[in-house]
């Protein structure tokens, strides 16, 4: 059974790099196409999405990544404090984006979970278990990438100099965690 | 002919076996035959020898832009079955596994034809119900099937993993005893023997550019050695049916993929079985020189490349290792791949066709192997009597006009996805 | 491997996508009367071309997008990707 509440039990350091879960953090899946979407985005977060592939844009409260021509994740920079499903953000979004139907907004704080790594052998872990050139991913800060790791879909966030967000589905988490710190721990 | 038996190894052994008859001659095209086949593989070879064998027509001619046996018929994983549920498929493999009994004494050419068994393994109840429904309608159909369950499973496989904490924990299997392998190789060269003996011209490095058709008849077709006239043509060229049918204006309900094998370095017998994995696509034989010979999943994109790409060799051997975990100490020897003509219900089509005297042999996904003596046979008798044989009846090109599809796995009409 | 260039998220591995089948296959349009020829012709036929061969594929483990892949069956070699709405020309 997976535990809801923690499904990252420790925090784990290796030689060059320490890994733990992020949480709780608000993260919601925005989609729409319609220019009046891109304004009211805008307008209700004070932040531009990113329409360059790849890329992603933050503000003081929140941080933005492309995923698609169509569609964003948006995600809290700072730990929350919640004990329920009710965001402030969300439920203006709700009012400002899918009620009027210019786009929709999913919340999957729960579906995904933020796992950060940080140190300087991020990026010779990846290689152990990613098709994904990240040559010139590591050089940019900011820059995103949906790809595999270790055969699981995961979405790669270059959030600074060593130190990298990444977000994996629940049910994958802790076999992606457990399998990153066998490869971690043969670096 | 020259028969093979230990009298003529003993008198060969005396001449140091310098005096030995050439299997078959290498001729060149004539002007005219009866029937012209193409495709020197195992189901061409072998429909040219029933057409001779049981018809007595032996102004035959062979064509085949490679040489004989270089194509699917040397690239497959040898196995021999005919667990399938759907009637038309079991009647005509368990006809095909008769004639596989008998191929070595009839060819005088040992086939090495292993009867060792084949198991299907289980990984659910569910999917124990469905080899249960099977079974059932396999032994309906005079076919032998055993179930399994998880400890009679463990008794014959010992070597696979039954551990407790596994991902895909075997439940039991399905049996078919009569199933095996033989020697892939040895069936194309004893057909091809025993063609030429009887008068089939064995005709390589003879590529088809074209065919004469007139009046909705065929009445030759044209080769990089000449032209050849005939009145009855039969098509036999998996994986390239689809190059030959642009050139005669058909488009088939067939699409060309990409399947690999490979084989590891040969250890001593571990596996007398032929094991399929059941959560996936993946089985397993070891070969009589020790090889363990694997196979699996299709490339997923259309090819006539016959070399694969890793990540599904990755893919494939990932299940393998699921399945019996000491594969993993072995190092792999040799990969390879053959291109399949998947049909759009994953069975075959063995049929007339709208232009008289045209004959088409196809789509036999990545089960053409174990069919070589039943297609030869059926479709050789389809031609020598403009009539299909009651055995390759529900193998017709009009069966996706009518919607007798025969999808033996429900895959729908994207064979290629797995 | 192959290596496909998708034309949202530039050059990734064959690993993240998923094939999609012959591209020039077009569905009759909805409503129209048509024969069941031309049914059977989307359904089921194909012509599985050797050399140059317009495909779909969709970039499964990253943009989700669906491209069109024009790539060569008998070299594997890949020479032009469009987004989904874009003609091939």
């Amino acid at each position: 059974m997976l535990n809801y509440n923690n499904v990252i039990t420790e925090d784990k350091s290796y030689s060059g790099l320490q890994l733990k879960e992020i949480k709780p953090v608000m993260k919601l899946i925005i989609r729409g196409k319609k220019r009046e979407f891109l304004s009211a985005i805008g307008k209700s977060l004070n932040l531009l999405l990113p329409t360059e592939a790849n890329t992603s844009s933050s503000s003081d409260k929140l941080t933005a990544l492309w995923l698609s021509p169509d569609e964003w994740m948006i995600f809290s920079n700072e730990n929350l404090n919640f004990e329920n499903n009710d965001y402030e953000i969300e439920n203006l979004l709700n009012k400002n984006i899918s009620k009027t139907n210019v786009g929709a907004v999913t919340d999957v704080t729960d579906q995904f979970v933020l796992i950060s790594i940080k140190g300087d052998k991020i990026f010779d872990l990846f290689e152990t278990g990613s098709p994904f050139n990240f040559n010139d991913f590591r050089n940019k800060k900011g820059s995103v990438t949906q790809t595999i790791l270790a055969k699981i879909d995961v979405i790669i966030h270059n959030q600074n100099q060593n130190e990298v967000n990444l977000f994996v589905r629940r049910s994958f988490s802790q076999h992606l965690f457990s399998w990153m710190n066998d490869s971690a721990s043969r670096l | 002919m020259q028969k093979y038996s230990v009298f003529s190894l003993i008198k060969n052994a005396l001449s140091n076996h310098e005096k030995w008859d050439l299997a078959w001659k290498d001729p060149s095209p004539k002007n005219e035959y009866d029937v012209v086949i193409i495709g020197g593989g195992g189901h061409g070879l072998a429909t040219a020898y029933y057409l001779a064998k049981e018809h007595k027509i032996t102004n035959v001619a062979i064509i085949e832009k490679g040489w004989i046996g270089g194509g699917n018929v040397g690239r497959n994983t040898t196995i021999i079955r005919s667990n399938y549920m759907h009637d038309d498929n079991a009647l005509f493999s368990e006809f095909g596994m008769d004639l596989w009994r008998k191929m070595s004494q009839d060819l005088n050419y040992n086939v090495m034809f292993s009867p060792r068994g084949i198991i299907n393994l289980a990984h659910s109840d569910a999917q124990m119900n469905v080899y249960a429904r099977r079974g059932n309608s396999m032994r309906l159909n005079g076919i032998d099937a055993v179930l399994l369950n998880r400890e009679q499973v463990k008794e014959i496989i010992p070597m696979a993993d039954f551990s407790e904490n596994v991902r895909f924990p075997i439940f039991g299997g399905l049996m078919q005893p009569s199933a095996g392998t033989a020697r892939h190789d040895a069936v194309a060269w004893g057909y091809a023997r025993q063609a030429d003996s009887m008068g089939v011209d064995i005709i390589q490095n003879c590529e088809v550019t074209g065919f004469d058709v007139s009046a909705g008849k065929i009445n030759g077709v044209r080769t990089s050695r000449g032209n050849i006239k005939a009145k009855k043509i039969g098509l036999c060229v998996a994986g390239s049916t689809n190059i030959l049918a642009e050139k005669l204006n058909m488009t088939l309900p067939i699409e060309t993929h990409l399947l690999q094998a490979c084989v590891s370095e040969p250890v001593k017998p571990v596996l007398d079985k032929v094991v399929t994995f059941g959560a996936g696509h993946f089985y397993i034989s070891q070969s009589d020189k020790g090889e363990m010979v694997m196979g699996g999943d299709l490339d997923g994109y259309n090819s006539y490349a016959q070399r694969g790409n890793l990540p599904t060799l990755q893919h494939v051997l990932t299940e393998g290792i699921a399945m019996m975990p000491f594969l993993s100490k072995l190092k792999m020897l040799r990969t390879w791949g053959g291109i399949m003509d998947m049909s759009m219900d994953g069975s075959p089509i063995i049929d007339k066709t709208h232009i008289e005297g045209l004959y088409l042999n196809c789509g036999w996904c990545y089960g053409g192997f174990k069919a070589t003596p039943a297609s030869g046979w059926t479709f050789a008798h389809t031609i020598a009597q403009d009539r299909v044989h009651d055995l390759n009846a529900g193998y017709s090109l009009n069966r996706f006009n009518t919607g007798h599809l025969l999808d033996e796995k429900g895959l729908g009409t994207k064979t290629w996805i797995s | 491997m192959l290596h496909i260039k998708c034309p949202h998220c530039g050059m990734r591995s064959q690993n993240e996508f998923s094939y999609g089948g012959d591209a020039s296959v077009k569905r009759p349009e909805l409503g129209k009367d048509i024969s069941n020829e031309e049914w059977d012709n989307y359904v089921y036929n194909r012509k599985s071309l050797r050399g140059k061969h317009w495909e779909l594929w969709q970039h499964l483990s990253g943009c989700r997008q669906w491209i069109k892949v024009e790539r060569d069956t008998a070299t594997h070699e890949i020479f032009k990707t469009l987004k989904a709405n874009e003609e091939i020309s």
